[in-house]
C-alpha cells in the first residue's frame, strides 16, 4: 500500500515538474474545448440566396419579400442569369438560388399547380437538406400550406442549442485523448529510457506498479474533467439537471477502461512513436463511432453494432443525458453495468499482457 | 546531392522497418474511408418511434403503419405518461408519437395538434431530422384523404451530389485531416527521436547542411502520404463511387502541396520541443480535435462565429477540403481555387523558414 | 566456512535456439567482491538478470540469498540491491526524490530514510544539491549516487551491471572505493564488467566466454595458471581457447 503512495507522488512529481507536459494536459484541453465548442453547429445562421424571377409579378415578389425581409436569409443576387448563379454557387458564394418560373402567378390564381426549382450546392448533403428545408418551410408558410396538425415539443433543448449537444461530448473526447495518450506514453517511455528495468528489480510488485501508474492518471483525468465541466456550465450555460455525483460515478469507471486502454497499448508498442501512432489509430475509429458527430440513430445496423463496443459512446450519451435530461441511475443502469464491464475486461487484458518479466 | 540522397535512403529505412507503425499509417485511411462511407450519414434509420395512440381507431392504425413501412423507425407502444418519460429518459426511444382520441372527426372539424410529437432534442438535429421525415410521412398520409392539398411542388436541385451521399463531403476532409495528423505526427516524432538520442549532433557535424536534413526528412514522408492519398481516392472512387470530375494532374500537384504543409507543421514542432513525448502529445492532442472540427469536414465554416472562422484559416486542412470539393466534385476552373492554394504555400513557407532558423538557434 | 549467498548449478538460458548461459555452475560466499568478467554478448548480462528475477531461466538450479530464483523471486529483490547499465536514476527528479522514492520502495521507515539519506549526502558531499534534478549532474556524481542509493537499505548482496561504463579511469577508481567501503561493511558486491583491469580489484572473478565460464578463481590464481601478468592476458587466452 505504501508502496503505491511512494509510486504515485513520484509520478505527479515529475508530471508536475514538466511544463511542458503540465501545458498539455491543462491548457490544451482548456483551450480546445472553449474555442472548439463554438464550431459545432448545424444549424445555419445565415442563408445567402441568389433569386432568379422570370415571372415579375406582384405575386412573385410577395415571396421575394418574404425572404428578404427574414432574418435567416440574405438576397446577395438577383437577376434570371442563370449561369453566373451556377458561377456563384460554386465559388461559395451562395447556398443556394431559388428559381421562380413563367407564369407563377397566372398558374397559382388558377389554381394550377407551380414547379419551384431549388438549386444547392450538396457536397455537404446534410446542411444541403437543412438549407431546403427552410427554405421549404418559407415557402410553405407563405402558401398558407401544413396547418398546425403536428405540433412538435422539442424536449430537453427546446431551444436546439447545438452547443448544449456538442460541449459535453466534445470535453469527454479532450479527457479522452489525454487519459490514452498519457498512460500509454509514460509506460512506454520507461520502457525505452531503462527505467522500467531498474524497477523491474526492486520489490515493487506487478499490482504495485500498474496501480501507482493509473491512479494518477485517473486522478488528473477527473481533474480535467472537473475543470471542463465548469467551463460548460459557466460559459456555456450548458444545464446540468441531473445529479453530478452520478456524472462522477461513471467517469471513475470510463477513466478506468480508458486508462486499461493506454496499459495496453504501452505493452504492444516497442517504442513511444508506435504507441502515438497505435494510440492515434484507436481514437479516431473512437472518434467516429461513438455518437459525438454523427448520430447513432444515423447509422446503418451494423455499425450500430460496432458502437456497442466503443466505451465512448455509452459515456457520451450518459453525459448528455444526465445534463440535459436529467436522467437517473435507474434509466441508465444499462450503461454503467456495461462501462463496468468494460472496465475490468481491458484491465484484465492490460495487465495479463504487462510481464515484468 | 548525393549526401542528400544517402540521408533519404537511411530515412526510409527507418520507416521501413518500423512495421507496426508503417501498417497503422497505410491501414488507418482505409478504415476510415470505410467508416467514414458507410457510418456518417445524417439520413435516419430504424430510429426507435415510441408511439401512444390514443384513438385507437383504423385511421390510426394505418397512420402507425405507415411509418412501421417505411425503413426509418422502429414503432414501441407505449401507453401511460410516465412509461413515455421514461422511454425518453432512458434513450428507448428518440421520439414519441402522440394520437389524440377521437382524431379522424377532429380533423375535419380542423381542429389543430391532433398529434403532438415529443422529440429528444439532445442532439438537435438528429431531432430536426426525424421531425421532417414524421411530417412528410403523415402528411403525404392525410393528403391521400384529399384533406390537404399542396399547389406549389417544390424542386430542389442538389448539385454536385445528387444522391446527397454524405460520403462526398466525406472524403476530401478525411483527406485532409488524415494527411494533417499523418504527417505531422511523423515528422515531429522523426526530429524530436534525433535531438533526444543524440543522433542530432552527429547529423548536424556531418557535411550535411541544416537545410538538407529537414528536406532529407521530409521526402520519405512525401512518398508515403502519396500512396495513402491513392488509396483513399481509390477506394472511395470504387467502393462509394467519388469522382475526380477534374484534372488528376492538379489533384496530385495540389495534394502535394499540402502534404508539404503538413510535414512542415511537423517539423516545426519539433523544433519547439524537447522531448519526444511532448512533440507526440502536441501533435495528436493537439490537432486532432482541432484539424478535424475545423476544417469543414462535418461543420460548415460558414455557420461559425466570424472569429472562428478567421481562426480557422490558419490550418490548412479548412483551405485544403475547399480546393479538393473544387478539384474532385465541382470540376471549377483554376482560378476558383488559386486563393486558398496561395494561402497554404504561405502558411508552408513561414513554417519551414520558422523551422530553419530555430533549428540553427539551438545548435550554433 | 562463510555463508555463500548465490548458488548455481548448470544455469542455463536459451532464447529459441540461440543458448546465451550455457549451464554455468558457481557460488559466491558472503562478503565477497566477486567480478563476472567477460566480452561483451558473452551472457553476463543475461546470467545476472537471472540471478536477480529479471528473467526466468530455461533449466538449472539457483538461489539467492537463501530463496530460489524460480520461486522466491520477490524475497530475493527485497534482499538485494541492484545499478543498472544505464544508472537509471529518475533524471526528471531530484537527488532527495530519488532518495525517497527507492529508500522507500525497499520499505525503509520514514524516519531511517531521512537520516541514511542524509548520511548519503553527506558523504558524496551532495548537501547542497539535495535539490538538484538528476539530470542536470555530471555523469560520475550520478554513478556514486546510483551506487548509493543501490545499497541504502543495507542489503546483504548488490548487483552492479557495467556500472563504470563511459567514465575516465580516476573516476573509476574512486568509485572501486566506495565498493571496497560497501564490502567492508559485509555487503556482496556482485559486478559484472568488461574492463579487465577492474577485475584486478575483485576478491574473486569468474569468465564467461561465449556463454560457459571458463574460469573462476581469485585474479592472482588464474595470472598463475595462465602465466599472464595482467588479467587482459588471462582473458585473451581464454577466449582464444573457445575459438
Amino acid at each position: 500500500m505504501r508502496t503505491i503512495l511512494i509510486i504515485i507522488r513520484k509520478e505527479f512529481r515529475q508530471i508536475f515538474r514538466s511544463r511542458p507536459m503540465l501545458m498539455v494536459i491543462i491548457a490544451m484541453p482548456i483551450i480546445q474545448l472553449l474555442i472548439l465548442s463554438n464550431a459545432a453547429d448545424y444549424e445555419i445562421k445565415n442563408l445567402r440566396l441568389a433569386i432568379e424571377d422570370h415571372d415579375h409579378s406582384s405575386t412573385s415578389s410577395e415571396l421575394i419579400y418574404d425572404f428578404a425581409y427574414n432574418q435567416w436569409f440574405d438576397i446577395v443576387a438577383f437577376n434570371n442569369d442563370q449561369e453566373a448563379n451556377d458561377q456563384l454557387l460554386a465559388r461559395n458564394k451562395i447556398e443556394a438560388i431559388i428559381a421562380i418560373p413563367e407564369n407563377f402567378e397566372k398558374n397559382i390564381n388558377n389554381g394550377y399547380p407551380v414547379d419551384l426549382q431549388i438549386r444547392l450546392d450538396a457536397i455537404n448533403g446534410a446542411t444541403a437538406q437543412v438549407a431546403s428545408s427552410y427554405i421549404i418551410s418559407i415557402i410553405n408558410k407563405w402558401n398558407e400550406n401544413g396547418s398546425d396538425i403536428i405540433r412538435s415539443r422539442f424536449l430537453y433543448n427546446p431551444e436546439l442549442n447545438y452547443k448544449n449537444f456538442m460541449v459535453p461530448g466534445i470535453l469527454v473526447m479532450l479527457v479522452t485523448v489525454i487519459g490514452i495518450i498519457l498512460t500509454a506514453l509514460n509506460i512506454v517511455r520507461e520502457k525505452e529510457t531503462g527505467t522500467q528495468e531498474q524497477i523491474n528489480v526492486t520489490p515493487i510488485r506487478k499490482h504495485e506498479y500498474i496501480l501507482g501508474k493509473l491512479i494518477p492518471m485517473i486522478i488528473i483525468g477527473m481533474a480535467e474533467f472537473t475543470m471542463g465541466l465548469i467551463i460548460a456550465l459557466t460559459i456555456f450555460h450548458v444545464p446540468l439537471l441531473g445529479n453530478v455525483l452520478l456524472l462522477y460515478l461513471y467517469l471513475f469507471f470510463y477513466l478506468i477502461v480508458m486508462c486499461g486502454i493506454g496499459l495496453f497499448i504501452s505493452t504492444i508498442a516497442a517504442s513511444q512513436q508506435q504507441a502515438v501512432f497505435i494510440a492515434f489509430f484507436v481514437m479516431m475509429i473512437f472518434l467516429f463511432l461513438s455518437g459525438l458527430f454523427a448520430p447513432i440513430a444515423s447509422m446503418p445496423d451494423w455499425a450500430k453494432v460496432l458502437t456497442k463496443f466503443i466505451p465512448l459512446s455509452y459515456f457520451i450519451r450518459v453525459m448528455r443525458s444526465i445534463m440535459l435530461k436529467g436522467s437517473t441511475l435507474i434509466s441508465l443502469q444499462k450503461e454503467l453495468f456495461t462501462l463496468i464491464i468494460m472496465a475490468v475486461i481491458t484491465q484484465v487484458i492490460a495487465i495479463l499482457n504487462y510481464q515484468k518479466r | 546531392m548525393k549526401h542528400l540522397r544517402i540521408f533519404v535512403w537511411k530515412e526510409f529505412l527507418h520507416i521501413w522497418r518500423d512495421k507496426k507503425t508503417l501498417m497503422i499509417i497505410i491501414l488507418l485511411p482505409i478504415i476510415e474511408v470505410l467508416l467514414f462511407g458507410y457510418v456518417l450519414t445524417s439520413d435516419i434509420n430504424n430510429v426507435n418511434l415510441g408511439v401512444r395512440d390514443l384513438d385507437n381507431t383504423t385511421w390510426s392504425h394505418q397512420l402507425i403503419l405507415k411509418f412501421q413501412s417505411s425503413n426509418y423507425f422502429k414503432i414501441n407502444s407505449l401507453y401511460t405518461a410516465p412509461e413515455v418519460e421514461h422511454a425518453l429518459q432512458s434513450n428507448q426511444v428518440k421520439v414519441v408519437l402522440e394520437i389524440k382520441p377521437d382524431a379522424e372527426r377532429r380533423l375535419q372539424a380542423g381542429e389543430t395538434g391532433i398529434i403532438q410529437l415529443l422529440l429528444d432534442a439532445s442532439d438537435p438535429n438528429i431531432a430536426r431530422t426525424i421531425e421532417t421525415y414524421i411530417n412528410s410521412i403523415t402528411y403525404s398520409y392525410l393528403q391521400k384523404d384529399a384533406m390537404q392539398s399542396s399547389q406549389i411542388n417544390i424542386i430542389p436541385v442538389m448539385y454536385y451530389n445528387p444522391e446527397l451521399k454524405s460520403v462526398f463531403k466525406s472524403v476530401p476532409g478525411l483527406m485532409a485531416v488524415v494527411l494533417m495528423l499523418i504527417c505531422a505526427m511523423m515528422t515531429s516524432v522523426s526530429l524530436a527521436r534525433e535531438k533526444e538520442t543524440g543522433s542530432m549532433d552527429v547529423l548536424l557535424i556531418s557535411p550535411l547542411k541544416p537545410w538538407h536534413i529537414v528536406i532529407g526528412k521530409i521526402i520519405p514522408y512525401i512518398a508515403i502520404s502519396f500512396v495513402n492519398i491513392l488509396m483513399i481516392t481509390g477506394l472511395s472512387y470504387f467502393v462509394f463511387g467519388v469522382p475526380i470530375r477534374g484534372s488528376i494532374i492538379l489533384f496530385f500537384l495540389f495534394s502535394a502541396l499540402f502534404v508539404i504543409c503538413a510535414l512542415s507543421f511537423g517539423l516545426f514542432i519539433s523544433t519547439v520541443v524537447k522531448t519526444q513525448q511532448i512533440a507526440m502529445m502536441i501533435s495528436l492532442a493537439g490537432l486532432m480535435l482541432p484539424t478535424t472540427l475545423l476544417s469543414g469536414l462535418i461543420y460548415p465554416i460558414r455557420n461559425m462565429p466570424g472569429w472562428l472562422q478567421r481562426l480557422s484559416g490558419i490550418f490548412p486542412a479548412r483551405w485544403f477540403v475547399e480546393i479538393l470539393c473544387h478539384i474532385m466534385l465541382k470540376d471549377s476552373p483554376i482560378h476558383y481555387y488559386l486563393k486558398p492554394a496561395g494561402i497554404i504555400l504561405l502558411i508552408t513557407l513561414v513554417l519551414l523558414i520558422m523551422s530553419t532558423k530555430r533549428f540553427k538557434l539551438r545548435y550554433d | 566456512m562463510s555463508n555463500l549467498i548465490i548458488e548455481t548449478e548448470n544455469l542455463t538460458k536459451k532464447f529459441g535456439e540461440f543458448t546465451a548461459v550455457d549451464a554455468i555452475t558457481f557460488d559466491v560466499s558472503e562478503g565477497e567482491i566477486f567480478g563476472f568478467l567477460g566480452a561483451n554478448g558473452a551472457g553476463k548480462t543475461t546470467a545476472m538478470k537471472m540471478l536477480c528475477g529479471l528473467l526466468l531461466p530455461t533449466s538449472g538450479k539457483a538461489s539467492v540469498a537463501g530463496y530460489d530464483v524460480y520461486s522466491q523471486s520477490e524475497k530475493i529483490k527485497l534482499n538485494i540491491g541492484y545499478m543498472s547499465q544505464k544508472f537509471s536514476l529518475f533524471a526528471d527528479l531530484t537527488v532527495w526524490e530519488n532518495i525517497e522514492f527507492y529508500a522507500g520502495i525497499y520499505k525503509m521507515k520514514p524516519t531511517l530514510i531521512k537520516s541514511h539519506g542524509a548520511k548519503l549526502l553527506q558523504e558524496l558531499e551532495l548537501e547542497k544539491q539535495k535539490r538538484r534534478l538528476i539530470g542536470t549532474l555530471p555523469l560520475g556524481i550520478r554513478q556514486k549516487l546510483a551506487f548509493s542509493i543501490a545499497i541504502i537499505h543495507e542489503p546483504r548482496l548488490v548487483f552492479l551491471d557495467e556500472p563504470t561504463g563511459g567514465v575516465d579511469p580516476i573516476t573509476r577508481r574512486r568509485f572501486w572505493e566506495m565498493i571496497y567501503e560497501a564490502s567492508s561493511r559485509g555487503i556482496t558486491v556482485f559486478v559484472t564488467t568488461h574492463y579487465m583491469d577492474e577485475a584486478e580489484y575483485c576478491d574473486r572473478i569468474s569468465m564467461m566466454v561465449d556463454g560457459s565460464i571458463k574460469g573462476l578463481d581469485t585474479p592472482a590464481n588464474l595470472k598463475a595458471q595462465f602465466q599472464s601478468k595482467t588479467m587482459y592476458d588471462v582473458f585473451l587466452k581464454l577466449a582464444r581457447k573457445s575459438v
